[in-house]
């Protein structure tokens, strides 16, 4: 399990995570979805002690990181794929890594023969690997140490269609085992094929999260109105959970009518109102990549 | 504000299954460890370290070739004066070479694991990066150590060969000499490793390494620096080592003032930067 509390990071004035709390489960693969330059990366790197955070907690297994006695035997890494010298061999990282973490050299064999890499292609050295091998090798470095948890940050980059319905049949097997997997990605439907939670972060801050079913789900509606706080109110006055849609808007946990009957009440103006459909995420998730979404809907 | 946190929290509904995932992996298992988890020991990462210097293309040519040079200076000797030199010049001979490359040794051992971003394995299965770092200044020692011995073995087998040809110096094994060029060694290549770790970047730490003795000298020229130059300048202060002479009170004064400027400052800004750096 890995738990993350209020946790903020700041370089100088930017702040790169700002108060970010959620839990990843065992037995579920979580999916952390969010554009480029969200804060996922950011988050990853401070799970697992390699950024300091300005404030908050993050814990693996009930422990800070760097408390964790032999780390890479309860916690699997793989942050990037790409970050491994290019003149070493696979099998060589590999055995490095082995020789870490103190466990029999028979590993490396073994955890090749999961992510699919042939004896030969470990001999070779890792500048002549493509992309989807560096994350196979990534991946077996990752579950050299036979660990509980992967923190894994945009695994799925470089791979084939083929190769992602690979890993997440991997990581399937992984959780149904208890094993706990935290994923990034910036791609949601990737996430959508391999996350059994997901967490929506974006501009540092966590904007949605939930199981895919109750996030993808086509239920509730979309409505923006004149004055949105006003509605709300209204809206949460009458018990009906309410969302503030990154680029205004609210997402309402109620059909259209009843949206549009309570509006009428408290006198206000819609100026949009539509069934949610199962796009939510999408929209949600477009609106947090695109700058110029932002500006539209401020103008 | 313009974000809201979701209504919803994680992992609060029954667990599902995947369906698709165990049709398609029906009876997979991912194999496990019985061995228990022991901490990760001091000479474990000793070992690791020194493997890590030599276990890449760049650090195995780099080793090949400072032995060939080496070689090189033993065979240059060979054709002065039909080789009839003693031990002690074969092994100066084979010295001044290995102190020029040596500290690249140093130097690449922390730089390489920043400029091949590898910091992020080494310190994700060791947070405790003070241990890496101790690590490293030890497989480094052990490495130039090797160097000395490889180096060592080299000037016998020139000699040798010498004597073979009906060399009549004696061979002279000066231990003064061996032991000061010993540490000599061990110093450059601990200046390199400072280096190294106070710039983590390959350029800069290989360029002033190798400017410093060429700009230090400049103090000569101005008067009030030049006593002391002589207690900061570490190829002054080292190279009585290799005169095969005890140094005097005063020559280890200045060695170590001078020990204490070029590895000791980097080297603690090195630690404190390894320390505190964010790794990415």
């Amino acid at each position: 399990m890995i738990q993350v509390q209020n946790l903020v990071t700041k370089y100088g004035d930017f702040t790169a995570v700002d108060d970010v709390s959620f839990t990843a489960e065992a037995g579920r693969v979580t999916g952390f979805l969010g554009p480029n330059g969200a804060g996922k990366s950011t988050t990853m790197r401070v799970m697992t002690g390699l950024t300091p955070a300005t404030a908050g907690t993050a814990t693996v297994l009930g422990t800070p990181y760097a408390n964790l006695t032999n780390p890479g035997r309860h916690v699997g890494v793989l942050l990037d794929a790409s970050a491994q010298h290019a003149g070493r061999t696979g099998r060589e990282i590999l055995t490095l890594g082995a020789m870490t973490l103190g466990i029999d050299n028979r590993r490396v064999d073994q955890m090749l023969e999961v992510v699919g890499l042939t004896q030969k292609e470990s001999k070779r050295r890792v500048r002549n690997y493509s992309l989807g091998m560096r994350q196979r090798l990534g991946l077996a470095h990752a579950l050299l140490g036979d660990p509980k948890v992967l923190i894994l940050d945009e695994p799925a980059n470089g791979l084939d269609p083929a190769g992602i319905r690979w890993m997440r049949d991997l990581l399937g097997t992984f959780a149904d085992e208890g094993g706990t997997v935290l994923l990034s990605s910036h791609l949601l439907h990737e996430i959508e094929r391999i996350a059994d939670d997901i967490v929506v972060i974006g501009r540092g801050r966590i904007v949605a999260q939930g199981t895919k079913e109750e996030l993808l789900r086509p239920s509730g509606s979309l409505v923006r109105s004149i004055d949105d706080q006003k509605l709300q109110a209204a809206l949460v006055a009458e018990g009906i959970e309410v969302t503030q849609m990154p680029g205004g808007g609210l997402s309402v946990d109620a059909d259209t009518p009843r949206v549009g009957s309570i509006a009428f009440s408290a006198g206000l103006m819609l100026t949009e109102l539509r069934g949610a459909d199962s796009q939510g995420l999408e929209e949600m998730f477009l609106t947090l990549t695109s700058d110029d979404a932002r500006q539209e809907a401020a103008a | 504000m313009s974000t809201a946190v979701g209504s919803t929290a994680v992992g609060s509904t029954a667990v599902e299954t995947r369906p698709a995932a165990e049709a398609v992996h029906k009876g997979f298992h991912l194999p496990s460890i019985d061995t228990p988890v022991s901490p990760v020991g001091f000479g474990r990462l000793v070992r690791i370290e020194t493997r890590k210097q030599v276990d890449t293309l760049a650090g195995r040519w780099f080793l090949i070739v400072m032995g060939l040079v080496v070689a090189v200076a033993i065979a240059v000797m060979l054709f002065v004066e039909q080789g009839d030199h003693s031990y002690s010049a074969y092994l100066q001979a084979s010295g001044i070479p290995l102190a020029i490359m040596l500290p690249v040794l140093g130097i690449l051992s922390a730089t390489q694991e920043w400029s091949q971003r590898t910091a992020m394995t080494t310190f994700a299965l060791e947070p405790r990066r003070g241990r890496i770092v101790a690590a490293k200044l030890t497989s480094t020692v052990l490495l130039g150590l090797a160097a000395v011995v490889v180096a060592m073995v080299l000037a016998a087998g020139g000699r040798l060969i010498a004597d073979l040809r009906g060399a009549q110096t004696p061979w002279d094994m000066d231990l003064a000499l061996i032991g000061g060029a010993t540490l000599m060694m061990v110093l450059f290549v601990l200046q390199g490793l400072a280096f190294g770790l106070a710039f983590l970047n390959t350029p800069a730490a290989i360029v002033t390494y190798f400017a410093l003795p060429t700009l230090l000298p400049l103090m000569t020229l101005v008067s009030w620096l030049q006593t002391a130059y002589q207690w900061i300048d570490l190829s002054v202060t080292t190279a009585p080592l290799t005169m095969g002479d005890a140094l005097t009170g005063e020559q280890w004064a200045k060695l170590a003032v001078s020990v204490a400027l070029w590895i000791g400052v980097p080297l603690v800004i090195g630690v404190w930067r390894v320390l505190r750096r964010e790794v990415k």
